[in-house]
C-alpha cells in the first residue's frame, strides 16, 4: 500500500497544528484520495484550504510533489514515498 | 470628467512658483493613473539625460481613479522619477490616506520641479500651496515627521509623504513613506533629499464625483464581501510572510547573499513563527477590507521595543539572505529602515554583499569601525548585530555605511576599482536595483521577467513567477513559451499598478485571478467611476501602454539590450543544494528568452520600439522621439 507524506504550510499548518502527516493510500489511490483523507482527518481544513465537499483544493492552494512538480490533475496517482507539499505562494509585500 | 479632476499641479521648488495643467480626457484614457501616469508625467517633465539627483529630475505623483471612492484597495498612488540607483525609470506605488487626501484636494497628479536652497515641506491645502520651513524636521524619522507636521498644522487630517534621515543624506536606497506605507524601491528618498524636500503634506476637503454612484457602490460591496473569504485568507492570516517556508521548500529562498536557496533556520524566521511569537496586530491600508500587514513587536532582548509591519520581501533580505535566524534582529533592522526611510530590500541585499566581501577576506574588521564599535566588527553571515549596525550606518552614512549607501552596484564598482577585485560578481542587482526574494535560478520564466524589467530587479512589476510556481511550465528549463509569458505577466501586473488596485484583490472579482476572471469586472468598475465604455480589450491595453511608456523613458535615457541582464551569480554559479540544485540561467538561455520576449512585444531584435507600434497605442509623440 503506497504511503505519502503531506507537508503543511501556512493556514494548513495553523489549522492542523502539525507540520506533516503520513497518509496510507489504497493500491491505485489518487491525489484526490489524499484530499479526501485530509478532509476526513482535519475537517477544519474544509473551507479555507479544501473546498466544501472535500474533493478539491481551494484555490490558490496546490499540491507540489517533492518540490519538483505541481499536480494539475487530482485523479493521477502519487508514487509511494512522495512528499506532497500543500502550499500556496504569494508575491508582493 | 468623472473620477478625475482633470488637473495636474506643478510646483517649482527653485522659483517657488506653482501652476496648474489641464489634461484632456483622451490623455487619461491612455495613461489612467498610478505608475503609468506618473511615468508619463516623468517623460514629459524631465531634463533628458539629467543626473537623477539634480534639479532636472522631477518628482511625479499620480493618483488613481478609485482613490477616495468605495472601490476596495483602490487607495493607491504612483510615484516616479529617474532612479538614482538605476538611471532609468523609478516607479513605485504606495497606498492609504495620503492618496485619498490628494484626491479630495482635487489633484490627479503632482509634479515637483527644481530644488530648494533650504529644507522645506510643501503643504497642499486643497488648491492652496504653501512652502514651509522644514529645518525643525531634519533628522526626524518618517513616522515622527508625519506626526510633527500634523501637530504643527494643528490638524490630524493632514496626510504627509515624508523622507527620513536616509533621504536627507541622499542614501540611494532611501524611500518615501506615508501612513507607514512605503514607496520603497528605486531610491525616491534620495531624489526628494536632493531637492531639500522633507515632506509633501496634503489636506483635502472636497468630495469625489463618479459617473454612476449606485452601480459603483454595489460592485464595491460585492468585491468587499468576496475579500473576506478564502480568496484572501493567505494574506489575512500570515500575510506575505507565508512565503518563507514555501520558498525554502522549493529551494529558492535567498540565503547568504544568494549563495544558497535553502536556509537551515527557515522555521525560525517563518511567518508561522512570527505569528506565534511577535505578531501584535494586523493592519490595513485605507480603503482596504483585506488587511495584510503583520505588525510585529520585539518584547525582549537588546532590540526590545522595535515594532513595525513585517512583509516577506524585507524579511528575506535582512533575514535568511544575511544568514540571520533571530527574528528579533530582523524586526529591529526593518524598523530602522522604515523609520530611517530606507528600502529594506536593497539595504539587506547590499549588506549581504558586504558580508560576503568580508568573508572572502576583501573587507577586514578595520573596514567596519564606527562610533558603536570603535575597533570595528566582523560581519560574518549570521551576525545579527552586524546587520542591525550596518543598517544604522547606511542610514547615517557612517563609516563603511557611506559606501553601502550607494547600493550594491556602485559600492562593488568602487571597491573593485580601488582594490582590483571582482566583488561585482556577487553584487545581486539588475540595472542597479537589488534582487527580490526568489532565487531565479529555480524560476526561469521569472528570470526573464526580472531581466527585462524597466525598473530593474522587481518582483512586483512582473508576475512571471506565477507560471513557474504554479507549474504551468517547467521552472527549471526554458522553451519557446517564455517570451509570451513574460509579456503577458508584466502587462497583467501593470494593469493593477496603473489603476492602481492592490493585486491582493485579484481573486475577489470572480474567484479566478486570470484576465478572463478579472478584466470584465474591472471594466465595470472603470465605467461606473468614469462613465467610459471600457471592455476587456481596453483594460488589457492599460498594461501594455504602462509598460511601453516606461520602456520608452528608458530608451530615451540610453537603454540598450545589454541592460537586460541578470546578476553574474545566477548565470554562472549553480545552486548547490535543495530542489533547485545544479541550475543556473545560462547566457544562451537568457539571450534566447530575450529574443522571444522582444518578438512577443512587437519590438526589434535590439529591443527598440517600432514607430507604428507606438502610434497604434496612441503614443504618437513618443513615436516621434524614440520610435524606430
Ligand atoms: S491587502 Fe495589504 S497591501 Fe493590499 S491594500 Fe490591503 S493592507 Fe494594503
Amino acid at each position: 500500500m503506497p504511503k505519502v507524506v503531506v507537508e503543511f504550510y501556512g493556514t494548513a499548518r495553523q489549522v492542523t497544528g502539525q507540520k506533516e502527516v503520513t497518509i496510507e493510500l489504497k493500491e491505485g489511490g489518487t491525489f484526490r484520495d489524499v484530499v479526501r483523507a485530509l478532509a476526513a482527518r482535519y475537517p477544519k481544513l474544509v473551507g479555507d484550504v479544501i473546498q466544501p465537499g472535500g474533493e478539491e483544493l481551494q484555490m490558490p492552494n496546490m499540491f507540489n510533489v517533492n518540490a519538483r512538480r505541481v499536480v494539475h490533475d487530482l485523479d493521477t496517482q502519487p508514487q509511494d514515498g512522495d512528499r506532497i507539499l500543500l502550499m500556496f505562494v504569494t508575491a508582493g509585500g | 470628467m468623472y473620477g478625475y479632476s482633470g488637473k495636474i499641479l506643478h510646483v517649482d521648488l527653485t522659483t517657488r512658483k506653482t501652476w496648474v495643467e489641464s489634461k484632456p480626457e483622451e490623455w487619461y484614457k491612455i495613461y489612467i493613473g498610478g505608475v503609468s501616469m506618473a511615468s508619463r508625467l516623468c517623460w514629459e517633465n524631465i531634463e533628458v539625460g539629467c543626473d537623477p539627483l539634480s534639479p532636472g529630475n522631477p518628482i511625479c505623483i499620480a493618483n488613481g481613479m478609485f482613490a477616495g471612492t468605495p472601490v476596495p484597495v483602490g487607495g493607491k498612488y504612483g510615484l516616479a522619477s529617474k532612479s538614482p540607483l538605476t538611471g532609468f525609470i523609478g516607479d513605485s506605488l504606495s497606498s492609504s490616506w495620503f492618496t485619498i487626501a490628494l484626491k479630495r484636494a482635487g489633484w490627479d497628479g503632482i509634479v515637483i520641479h527644481g530644488a530648494s536652497d533650504d529644507w522645506v515641506y510643501v503643504f497642499i491645502d486643497d488648491d492652496r500651496v504653501e512652502f514651509r520651513d522644514a529645518s525643525q524636521l531634519l533628522g526626524l524619522g518618517t513616522f515622527q515627521t508625519e506626526e510633527t507636521i500634523r501637530e504643527e498644522l494643528g490638524d490630524d487630517q493632514v496626510r504627509s509623504a515624508t523622507i527620513g534621515p536616509a533621504g536627507e543624506k541622499l542614501v540611494r536606497v532611501a524611500s518615501v513613506t506615508n501612513d507607514s506605507r512605503q514607496a520603497g524601491r528605486t531610491g525616491h528618498g534620495a531624489v526628494w533629499g536632493s531637492k531639500k524636500l522633507k515632506a509633501l503634506s496634503v489636506r483635502g476637503t472636497h468630495g469625489v464625483s463618479v459617473a454612476d454612484p449606485d452601480a459603483l457602490l454595489q460592485l464595491s460591496y460585492d468585491i468587499t464581501q468576496a475579500a473576506q473569504g478564502p480568496h484572501t485568507q493567505k494574506y489575512r492570516i500570515l500575510g506575505t510572510m507565508a512565503n518563507v517556508l514555501n520558498l525554502n521548500r522549493l529551494g529558492i529562498l535567498p540565503t547568504r547573499n544568494y549563495q544558497q536557496g535553502v536556509f537551515e533556520y527557515a522555521e525560525l524566521i517563518s511567518g508561522e513563527y512570527l505569528h506565534e511569537h511577535y505578531h501584535v496586530k494586523t493592519i490595513a491600508c485605507a480603503q482596504c477590507p483585506i488587511a495584510c500587514e503583520q505588525m510585529s513587536q520585539v518584547k525582549d532582548g537588546p532590540y526590545a521595543g522595535a515594532m513595525t509591519g513585517i512583509d516577506y520581501e524585507p524579511l528575506y533580505a535582512v533575514g535568511s539572505n544575511c544568514g540571520v535566524k533571530d527574528l528579533r534582529a530582523a524586526i529591529k533592522t526593518i524598523d530602522i529602515c522604515d523609520r530611517g526611510g530606507m528600502d529594506a530590500m536593497s539595504t539587506g541585499v547590499t549588506i549581504s554583499w558586504a558580508m560576503e566581501t568580508f568573508e572572502r577576506g576583501i573587507f577586514t574588521k578595520e573596514d567596519f569601525k564606527c562610533a558603536k564599535y570603535p575597533e570595528g566588527f566582523e560581519p560574518n553571515f549570521g551576525n545579527a548585530e552586524a546587520v542591525v549596525t550596518l543598517a544604522e550606518m547606511i542610514r547615517d552614512r557612517e563609516g563603511i555605511g557611506d559606501l553601502l549607501a550607494e547600493g550594491s552596484k556602485r559600492a562593488s564598482a568602487q571597491v573593485d576599482a580601488e582594490r582590483g577585485t571582482e566583488t561585482w560578481k556577487w553584487a545581486m542587482h539588475i540595472k542597479g536595483l537589488e534582487t527580490p526574494g526568489y532565487d531565479a535560478r529555480g524560476l526561469k520564466t521569472f528570470a526573464l521577467g526580472l531581466a527585462v524589467g524597466t525598473r530593474g530587479a522587481c518582483h512586483n512589476r512582473t508576475a512571471a513567477y506565477d507560471p513557474d510556481i504554479k507549474g504551468e511550465v517547467d521552472r527549471f528549463s526554458v522553451d519557446e513559451t517564455r517570451g509570451k509569458l513574460a509579456k503577458s505577466t508584466e502587462e497583467y501586473a501593470a494593469v493593477y499598478d496603473t489603476l492602481p488596485l492592490c493585486k491582493f484583490i485579484r481573486r475577489c472579482f470572480t474567484g479566478k485571478a486570470d484576465r478572463a476572471g478579472a478584466w470584465p469586472a474591472i471594466a465595470k468598475l472603470i465605467n461606473a467611476t468614469t462613465g467610459w465604455d471600457f471592455d476587456y480589450d481596453a483594460v488589457d491595453l492599460i498594461g501594455e501602454r504602462a509598460f511601453t511608456i516606461k520602456k520608452a523613458f528608458n530608451i530615451r535615457e540610453g537603454w540598450t539590450r545589454e541592460d537586460d541582464h541578470l546578476p553574474w551569480r545566477w548565470m554562472h554559479e549553480p545552486m548547490k543544494e535543495g530542489p533547485s540544485a545544479g541550475y543556473v540561467v545560462s547566457e544562451e538561455e537568457l539571450e534566447y528568452m530575450k529574443d522571444l520576449y522582444y518578438e512577443a512585444k512587437g519590438w526589434t531584435k535590439d529591443g527598440l520600439i517600432p514607430k507604428e507600434k507606438l502610434i497604434a497605442l496612441g503614443m504618437d509623440d513618443v513615436a516621434e522621439e524614440i520610435g524606430v
